[in-house]
């Protein structure tokens, strides 16, 4: 049980910021997932944690206790890497037992222990094999066994199912959620896929270019994004090119043919600003602007809509099942709710999310 | 702090490394320096000028016979060496049957035999009472080319020594080259010789250059396959510098002609370095 | 397609020219060997016999040779000596290059190359001068030190390769669950490395084993290696002698060879490496 706290941490590659002042809480017995594209840090990040790559300035806490300045070797997290976690010449039953071995544990309880962690991953009968004798997944299985055998206060976890394929992905990550909460371990999870992420993350921090975006459970991160690159990142998103115009007591913003009321900012007149709207946010409505629609797709259980807009372009909407929408149509649509991302601020509009079938969150 | 880990980790590599670059140091570069500090001081009673050796040994006609002959030999080796190296790699990188694992083995022999031995080797097999002319006569042909005691006898050995560590760097160099490429190129029609210049040899452009110029190297400065092998004159530079070193006690010419060679040999060196390093920084 | 017939019969006289050049080549390689091997057997072989009578009266003459027996003795003994001694001091130093960065790394790896540049009998007039000094001159540390320079470039060059193709995260992953550097290295590092560093041995032994050039000079009169030994052996007595003596000089490398396949073929070989 352990609480994780990144102060500052800062990392350098040459004059480049591979992780630039990031600063996170992970709680206790929370599975945090370290989120974004190839190169924005987040694995940089977590072996910092590890103690492989030294920060340049900043402090990593366990419990309140620094630990940057200790070895690996010392430090009470353990890591399974996305690759060549088995040592190959050693057998399955040695490679969870190494860590044991050199705290002069008892020979029994080595035994006992080992054949506890091989069980709780699901692999009871493999402590004789080699690891080129398992498949992928079995390998990083045992990798899991080898990393919880130790009893860490903290597991790292960098995209550890990245090299199976889909079916498995899906089949360990949720073997992976479960065997967390059953032990109830602080785990720090590396990866770029948001679908993984929110599906069993408690928490996602969403890394872009070395800087930390946003902190937040994957409900809120999907309705509410704090930066554009979160609203464009998570789930599909319509973004549309709009503009400000000042007005008493409030801002209208024009986005295409729509004008948005922020009654609660003063933006300047005239300025550039980006609107947000969810697929399932568009709706047809008597009163909405004229668009056409291109294509339909029926994705089973909703429709899939791609609308061409004039000023605006392309624009996705999900709808429901039944919907009369056919090719080259003509229909009225309105945003019944959009986030409006002006510089650094963003403001809200509309009512609270629209829910359907197709919000990914809603799927736990 | 973190400045400070940095060398740490600095100066570990460097005490590392330390004691055989120290070894390296005083029996090869020192030794080099030396060398070629002892040939800048004019011997007694010709002109005080630092290049009189050079000049000297330039100035023979024998000697200068001799860097030539060197020169050829070397260059006639390593394209013979090529030649057969290059579509051996090559069948045995594209053609998989059970007989090219043997085959694999068999060309490696070489690399394990001494070259003293390979070299009596070849004396018995090409000698002219030999296996080769045997053979030839039980045929018919009782007149042929010399094949040993000469130039062609040098080259003959000098490939025979040379032609697994060609084709294994060559072939490490093939392995990489991944099969979608060569069938692509395939795909587009081009036949077996274009699909070579075109998109085999480009991408082994490195160990191309690694054998060639080691190949050289090794070449250029042999001794115990001349000295075995080779005619009375003209000689590889290998048996004259040793010959004058230990036969005629002439040891300002011997070093002189080491320094030469040496520089000849370092043109390709150099050549292979900056090749090397190019692509060593643009894979980084 | 019309044109296949025509193409395939192209086909199968490119098939022979091909398998003839094969065959011409092995004969190449091989022929060289069998002669020798043949001659090792002689009595006496007159041409244009394509057999010799055989005997073995030339081995009964070599092995009863003292210098002979002296020389074999000289080389088992430093040769083994060198290697370990190359080792001991390039394997440290093959892991710096592999894995640790310090100022000139590129460069000073190139430059154990470096040292087969220059023409040996160049070096071998300056280190005689500098043996003389240090009372090195024919001593049997004298040609350890000659076969140690010869091994450098194979102990470096093939271990730095082999350690840079293990995966680091392999390494992580012990001092993750508790292993220091040392610790790491030996119990990690070392096991996954050492079919490479075998091959490197293996080499390196070679490499010393069949020094001759520099020997010449070090070791005479009375440190005299078996390739010394040769060249007055195929320069000054009958063909058999030499052959018969190349036969005892070729053992190792024979032993070596067959050893050799059996360490290529690991399973856990491919494992452990990255590409």
């Amino acid at each position: 049980m352990a609480r994780l706290m990144l102060d500052h941490l800062t990392k350098r590659f040459g004059t480049q910021a591979a992780v630039h002042d990031v600063t996170l809480d992970v709680r206790d017995g929370e599975l945090m997932c370290l989120l974004g594209p190839s190169g924005c840090g987040k694995t940089t990040t977590l072996r910092m944690i590890g103690g492989f790559t030294a920060p340049d300035s900043g402090d990593i806490q366990i419990d309140g206790k620094s630990i940057a300045a200790m070895p690996p070797e010392r430090r009470p997290t353990a890591m399974v890497f996305q690759r060549y976690n088995l040592w190959p010449h050693m057998s399955v039953e040695q490679n969870v037992a190494f860590g044991l071995r050199i705290r002069r544990i008892a020979h029994a309880e080595i035994e006992r222990k080992v054949q506890d962690a091989l069980t709780l991953v699901g692999l009871p009968q493999a402590s004789r094999k080699f690891p080129h004798q398992l498949s992928g997944g079995e390998q990083q299985r045992v990798a899991v066994a080898r990393a919880l055998v130790l009893e860490p206060q903290i597991l790292l976890l960098d995209e550890p199912f990245s090299n199976l394929d889909a079916r498995l992905r899906v089949h360990m990550r949720e073997e992976v959620k479960q065997l967390q909460r059953t032990v109830g371990i602080t785990t720090v999870f590396v990866t770029h896929d948001q679908e993984e992420a929110l599906t069993i993350a408690d928490r996602i921090a969403v890394m872009h270019q070395g800087v930390l975006q946003q902190v937040d459970t994957p409900t809120a991160l999907y309705a509410y994004p704090r930066t554009l690159f979160v609203a464009d990142f998570i789930g599909t998103m319509n973004l549309i090119k709009a503009r400000t115009h000042a007005q008493s007591g409030g801002t209208i913003v024009t986005a295409g043919p729509w004008q948005l009321a922020v009654p609660d900012r003063t933006w300047p007149d005239g300025s550039e600003a980006t609107v947000a709207v969810r697929p399932e946010d568009l709706v047809v409505a008597p009163d909405g602007a004229a668009v056409e629609v291109r294509r339909v797709v029926n994705l089973g259980h909703y429709l899939q809509v791609l609308l061409q807009c004039p000023e605006v372009g392309e624009l996705r909407m999900f709808t429901e099942k039944g919907a009369a929408l056919s090719e080259g149509q003509r229909v009225h649509v309105r945003l019944a709710r959009a986030l409006a991302f002006h510089g650094s601020d963003l403001a809200e509009i509309g009512g609270p999310m629209r829910s359907t079938a197709a919000a990914p969150a809603d799927r736990r | 702090m973190r400045v400070h880990k940095i060398s740490k980790q600095g100066a570990l590599g460097l005490a590392l490394v330390l004691p055989p670059l120290l070894v390296l140091g005083l029996l090869v570069i020192l030794p080099a320096i030396t060398a070629v500090v002892e040939t800048l001081k004019p011997p007694v009673g010709i002109e005080a000028t630092p290049f009189a050796n050079y000049a000297q040994v330039l100035g023979t006609r024998i000697l200068r016979s001799d860097i030539v002959f060197t020169v050829v030999v070397t260059l006639v080796s390593v394209a013979a060496v090529f030649l057969l190296s290059y579509p051996l790699a090559l069948y045995l990188r594209f053609v998989r049957t059970r007989s090219t694992a043997l085959l694999g083995v068999l060309f490696m022999v070489p690399l394990f035999v001494p070259v003293v031995i390979a070299s009596f080797a070849m004396i018995t097999f090409l000698v002219g009472h030999g296996l080769v002319s045997t053979l030839l006569y039980r045929v018919g042909i009782e007149q042929f080319p010399r094949l040993m005691y000469n130039a062609t006898g040098i080259v003959l050995t000098e490939v025979w020594v040379s032609i697994p560590f060609a084709v294994l760097i060559l072939g490490a160099g093939l392995q990489a080259i991944d099969d979608a490429l060569i069938d692509s190129a395939r795909d587009v029609g081009a036949g077996p010789l274009r699909t070579f210049f075109a998109v085999i040899l480009p991408l082994n452009a490195t160990p191309t250059m690694i054998t060639l110029t080691l190949l050289f190297i090794a070449v250029f400065g042999s001794f115990t396959i001349p000295y075995l092998v080779g005619g009375n004159a003209p000689q590889m530079l290998g048996v004259t510098m040793t010959a004058y070193l230990t036969q005629y006690l002439r040891r300002a010419e011997s070093v002189t002609m080491a320094v030469i060679a040496f520089i000849l040999a370092s043109v390709v060196g150099v050549v292979y370095v900056a090749s090397v390093s190019r692509r060593e920084r643009t894979a980084r | 397609m019309t044109r296949t017939p025509w193409f395939w019969a192209v086909g199968v006289l490119r098939r022979a020219v091909g398998i003839g050049a094969l065959l011409a080549l092995a004969a190449f390689i091989l022929g060289p060997l069998a002669t020798l091997l043949v001659w090792a057997f002689a009595g006496t072989w007159l041409f244009p016999n394509l057999l010799p009578e055989f005997s073995l009266k030339w081995w009964l003459y070599v092995l009863g040779n003292a210098d002979v027996g002296k020389s074999i003795r000289m080389s088992f003994l430093s040769a083994p000596t060198a290697t370990l001694l190359s080792a001991a001091i390039c394997i440290p130093a093959a892991y710096a290059f592999a894995r640790l960065e310090f100022p000139g790394r590129r460069v000073l790896l190139l430059s154990f190359l470096s040292a087969n540049a220059f023409p040996k009998i160049g070096l071998y007039v300056s280190i005689a001068t500098l043996f003389y000094r240090l009372d090195l001159m024919d001593t049997f540390a004298g040609v350890v030190l000659i076969q140690l320079v010869n091994t450098l470039l194979f102990m470096i060059w093939i271990p730095t390769g082999t350690f840079r193709g293990i995966n680091v995260n392999l390494e992580e992953a012990a001092r993750d669950a508790g292993a220091g550097p040392l610790r790491t290295f030996f119990q990690i590092t070392l096991p996954i490395a050492m079919p490479g560093l075998i091959v490197a041995a293996m080499f390196a032994f070679i490499a010393a084993f069949d020094e001759a050039q520099g020997s010449l000079i070090v070791g005479t009169p009375n440190h005299i290696t078996m390739p010394v030994m040769m060249y007055a052996l195929v320069l000054g007595y009958p063909q058999p002698v030499g052959a018969v003596f190349s036969v005892l000089l070729s053992l190792p490398s024979v032993v070596l060879l067959l050893l050799a396949q059996r360490y290529l073929r690991a399973g856990y070989l491919a494992a452990g490496y990255s590409l």
